[in-house]
């Protein structure tokens, strides 16, 4: 006989506990209450030496049979063949991830995995125990341990696939430790059947036998990998393009790209892109009425689907904002500075000499740049090469010749992205730092470039004259003045590619209403977390996510730049436990210990046991009632 | 061990009725003074007793002339004299009478009672109190003014020992041996082996033994069931009984043999039983009980 419902440590622990409680309050009973009587010397010539029936002992064996029953059949107990295989403890996990959504042949991935999943279940012997677990980027069980196959295919029914990668080892990990507490008996078999597109590498679990099969059969999948949308430089209106298609499959294909907003085909053209390559292009585009731009890749021919996974052949951007800084320069005449500052789209630039300079001249700028003068500034500023005199916001230390610069910091705005650590500078002067400023650039002997911040000013210190330098001849030139503008101002954004991704944690505005929540691409509220002071928001499909409160209004477009997913094939490289599976029947090694046929369904003992514990407590209160009245 | 408040045993009502009753004794005692109750002395008395010839020095007026008459002899009529008696009451102070509040109460009260009624006719009162032995005694009381005396001994009484019978009726025997006279022992008589015994040395000595049995209903009929350990008053180890309805059957039937037996044992000797069960109101038991077993008229 074995127990199903409980394992020997847990029946014991329960009966013992029970038998316990049973024995206190026996011994509780025992003790006797004391009457006084007159007449005991009469009591005493009737009662003569009889001490406490066997029968009152005999009361607390039956009540502890009673509880052993009781326990027993909460055991489920069951007479087994005396050669029964061991049986097997089952945790199927399903991958539900995106790319299961993928269209091989007649149907899709999810549709093969579930034919292979409800075709283990009904393998599966009167004994074995199997449990459902959905796996994406998390694991859910879908179901506790059953015997019942058509409990099983009930919850497969419900599986589909979603838009975001999947974890298989915390999956695998979950899973195991769902099998050491599924109740099966302690010879049980312990096997782990992961389904998914492709094989993962994942260590099995200590004791656990882990299974991969593979569903699928495609190997062809091309993406838009990269799309982008920034104002056109200079006068020029309108926007410009630029995105990237990838092919992920294993032979050359032509697509359509589309470039169209919800309503509006803005232009297309076929693409051909070789297999595992890219192909690339930027797009002028006029003025829109919408800021929402999309770009698709379909069928060259037809307008069908490029392949057979759609999630990732669509992009989704917005239209940048057109926002314009003020900037005044004064320099007695540095096309270097000048035309840097020119080249970025979102500068207004006004230039004066310094002998021009007058305060006046700063109405409406948001930054000022000196250049080799030192006036104090009412707006963020930054000084090239200052002179030190008095009233400058900065202060000489010592002058040296051809310093030898340190690694910049890299935590700043200002240092984000460019290394100076080999230029070349004729002369430099150090600067005298001040409590709270932050060096971003030394030769080891004193800082050469200051960050400060006083009374919400931002003021930038570079102790040489860049047209003594061969820093503007620098890629970093550009990009360093860009990152002061964004240090001073904010960052300005200009596209909205790859700002959030399938899965990503967005940072929402603060105004939007908690309970009110986001909109979804498919058009349902989806709550955002508060956390502190923060609204955080994971996407779970792309598209655009929207808000609105009053005026205030906010869009967010959500790419699918998974490349796990959107890659066909993956590993798919078979081995004794990584198996692919096409055919009808599943895997022997995955099925291996069922048999249905081993023997009937036992009879269960507990209904019996029931009876006899109701027999049992019958026999106990006619035996109460004896007590009392004879 | 509780001990059970002897206050104002008797409204002024009560003490009125008892007055009208006559402590019925089933023997003629001589007594010392002139009260009354019939003597075995033969003298001037008011009940007429018998006829003996004349003999000079006669009283003249016990001449019955009617019978000269008829028989021309001269005859003296013969009158009992009435003479007080000796009433001894033996009460029992053991600690079985305080095992149930009303119990030891109750024996006193009655003892009270069919004292003051003694007392009432002029007999000598010895009041006593025993448990293994007579334990205390009070000096003889007569008259109607001793029933304060009597209510204060009796109020005074604390229940505490074991039972010895047959020690009691030795030291009452020792003591008041050469006496005549109705001794009423009120008591619970829970002393199995010594009851019988201890009334026979009562009547070896030729007094009129009055048993006057106190129990209470709970010692008739007991209220509990299951798993108890008994605990006697009277001391000794606690032993402990699963009662059922069977054995308090047993219990019954074996108390009332007890009954029965020292009921037997008294009758058969011309002394008194009667059970005074404490739920019968005092007056009740006096003035009904009492008659009805014939120790009251």
């Amino acid at each position: 006989m074995r127990l199903f419902g409980l394992t020997p440590t847990e029946f014991t622990l329960l009966f013992c506990a029970a038998a316990l409680l049973a024995v206190i309050i026996y011994l509780l009973a025992f003790r006797k209450r004391t009457v006084m009587v007159a007449a005991d010397p009469i009591w005493r010539k009737i009662v003569g030496k009889r001490r406490t029936p066997f029968r009152k002992l005999l009361a607390l064996l039956i009540q502890l049979l009673v509880l052993f029953l009781l326990s027993l059949a909460l055991g489920d107990p069951r007479f087994l063949p005396a050669q029964a295989k061991p049986p097997v403890s089952m945790a199927l996990v399903v991958d539900v991830s995106a790319s299961m959504g993928t269209r091989d042949g007649g149907g899709t991935r999810m549709d093969r995995a579930l034919d292979l999943s409800g075709a283990v279940a009904d393998a599966m012997g009167p004994r074995d125990r199997m449990t459902l677990m959905a796996m994406d980027d998390s694991c859910r069980p879908l179901l506790p341990y059953t015997s019942d196959p058509q409990e099983i295919r009930d919850a497969l029914g419900d599986l589909k696939p979603t838009t975001v990668s999947e974890e298989a080892q915390p999956a695998v990990d979950f899973a195991a430790s769902t099998l050491t507490g599924s109740g099966s008996s302690a010879d049980a078999v312990g096997r782990i059947v992961l389904v998914s597109d492709r094989f993962h590498a994942i260590e099995a679990p200590e004791g656990i036998d882990l299974v991969q099969v593979t569903v699928g059969e495609g190997t062809e999948n091309l993406a838009v990998t990269a799309f982008d949308i920034r104002p056109r430089g200079g006068a020029a209106r309108g926007n410009e393009v630029f995105l990237e298609v990838a092919n992920y499959g294993r032979r050359s294909s032509k697509v359509r790209l589309s470039i169209h907003t919800a309503t509006a085909l803005l232009g297309e053209e076929i693409l051909e892109v070789s297999a595992g390559g890219t192909t690339a292009r930027s797009y002028f585009l006029q003025p829109l009425e919408t800021d929402r731009v999309m770009a698709t890749i379909t069928a060259a021919r037809g307008g069908g689907p490029a392949d057979g996974f759609v999630l990732d052949d669509r992009a989704f951007a917005l239209t940048p904002e057109q926002s314009t800084r003020h900037v005044v320069l004064v320099t007695p005449g540095n096309l270097y500075l000048e035309k840097a500052l020119e080249l970025n789209p979102s500068v207004s630039l006004k230039v004066v000499a310094p002998e021009r300079y007058r305060p006046s001249v700063l109405a409406g700028a948001q930054v000022v740049f000196f250049d080799g003068i030192c006036p104090p500034a009412p707006v963020h500023a930054v000084y090239f090469n200052p002179p030190g005199d008095a009233g400058c916001p900065f202060t000489h230390d010592r002058e040296v010749d051809l310093p030898v610069l340190l690694p910049l910091r890299g935590d700043h705005i200002v240092t984000r992205g460019i290394t100076l650590i080999d230029v070349q500078v004729q002369r430099a002067c150090r600067l005298l730092p001040e409590p709270g400023d932050v060096e971003l650039l030394s030769d080891g002997g004193g800082p050469l470039i200051i960050a400060r911040e006083r009374d919400a000013v931002r003021l930038l210190g570079v102790g040489f004259d860049v047209s003594k330098s061969d820093l503007p001849l620098r890629v970093a030139f550009p990009i360093l003045l860009h990152n002061v503008l964004d240090w001073f101002l904010g960052e300005v954004a200009i596209g909205g590619f790859n700002e959030y991704g399938v899965g990503d944690l967005l940072e929402l505005p603060v105004w939007i209403n908690p309970e009110e929540g986001v909109v979804n691409p498919a058009g349902g509220r989806v709550a955002p977390r508060q956390v502190s002071n923060k609204l955080l928001l994971r996407p779970r499909m792309p598209g655009y996510y929207t808000a609105r409160r009053g005026e205030r209004r906010w869009v967010a477009p959500v790419n699918f730049h998974l490349k796990d997913e959107s890659i066909p094939v993956g590993d798919r490289r078979e081995t004794a436990d990584r198996l692919r599976w096409d055919g009808e029947e599943p895997p022997a090694r995955v099925v291996a210990g069922f048999d249905k046929a081993e023997y009937p369904e036992p009879p269960l003992q507990w209904p019996v046991i029931l009876m006899a514990i109701a027999w049992l407590l019958l026999f106990d209160w006619i035996f109460y009632v004896f007590r009392i009245l004879f | 061990m509780t001990q059970p408040r002897f206050e104002a045993p008797f409204d002024a009502t009560f003490l009125a009725r008892l007055q009208k009753l006559h402590l019925c004794s089933r023997r003629i005692f001589s007594g010392r003074l002139n009260a009354q109750h019939v003597s075995r002395k033969l003298g001037a008395g008011m009940e007429f007793a018998d006829y003996r010839p004349y003999a000079p020095g006669d009283d003249l007026r016990l001449l019955d002339w009617n019978l000269y008459g008829r028989v021309e002899k001269l005859y003296t009529k013969l009158y009992r004299v009435e003479e007080d008696r000796n009433l001894f009451f033996l009460v029992d102070v053991s600690a079985s009478m305080a095992a149930e509040r009303q119990k030891f109460d109750y024996a006193r009260k009655l003892a009270a009672a069919v004292a003051y009624i003694g007392l009432y006719e002029m007999d000598r009162v010895f009041l006593m109190g025993f448990s293994e032995g007579i334990t205390v005694t009070n000096p003889v009381l007569r008259g109607r003014k001793a029933v304060v005396e009597a209510l204060y001994f009796l109020s005074k009484l604390k229940a505490t020992g074991e039972t010895d019978l047959v020690q009691t009726s030795r030291d009452f025997t020792r003591m008041h041996g050469s006496k005549e006279g109705m001794v009423l022992v009120v008591s619970d008589f829970l002393d199995l082996e010594g009851a019988v015994p201890a009334m026979d040395a009562l009547f070896k000595f030729g007094f009129e033994v009055l048993a006057l049995h106190v129990v209470t209903p709970r010692e008739l009929q007991p209220d509990f069931l299951g798993e108890w350990r008994l605990s006697d008053p009277e001391g000794g180890r606690p032993h402990s009984a699963h009662i059922t309805r069977r054995l308090i059957a047993r219990y019954r039937q074996e108390f009332t043999a007890h009954s029965a037996r020292l009921r037997r044992h008294l009758q058969a000797r011309q002394g008194g039983y009667v059970r005074a069960v404490t739920s019968v109101p005092l007056e009740d038991m006096i003035l009904k009980e009492l008659r009805a077993g014939h120790l009251l008229a």
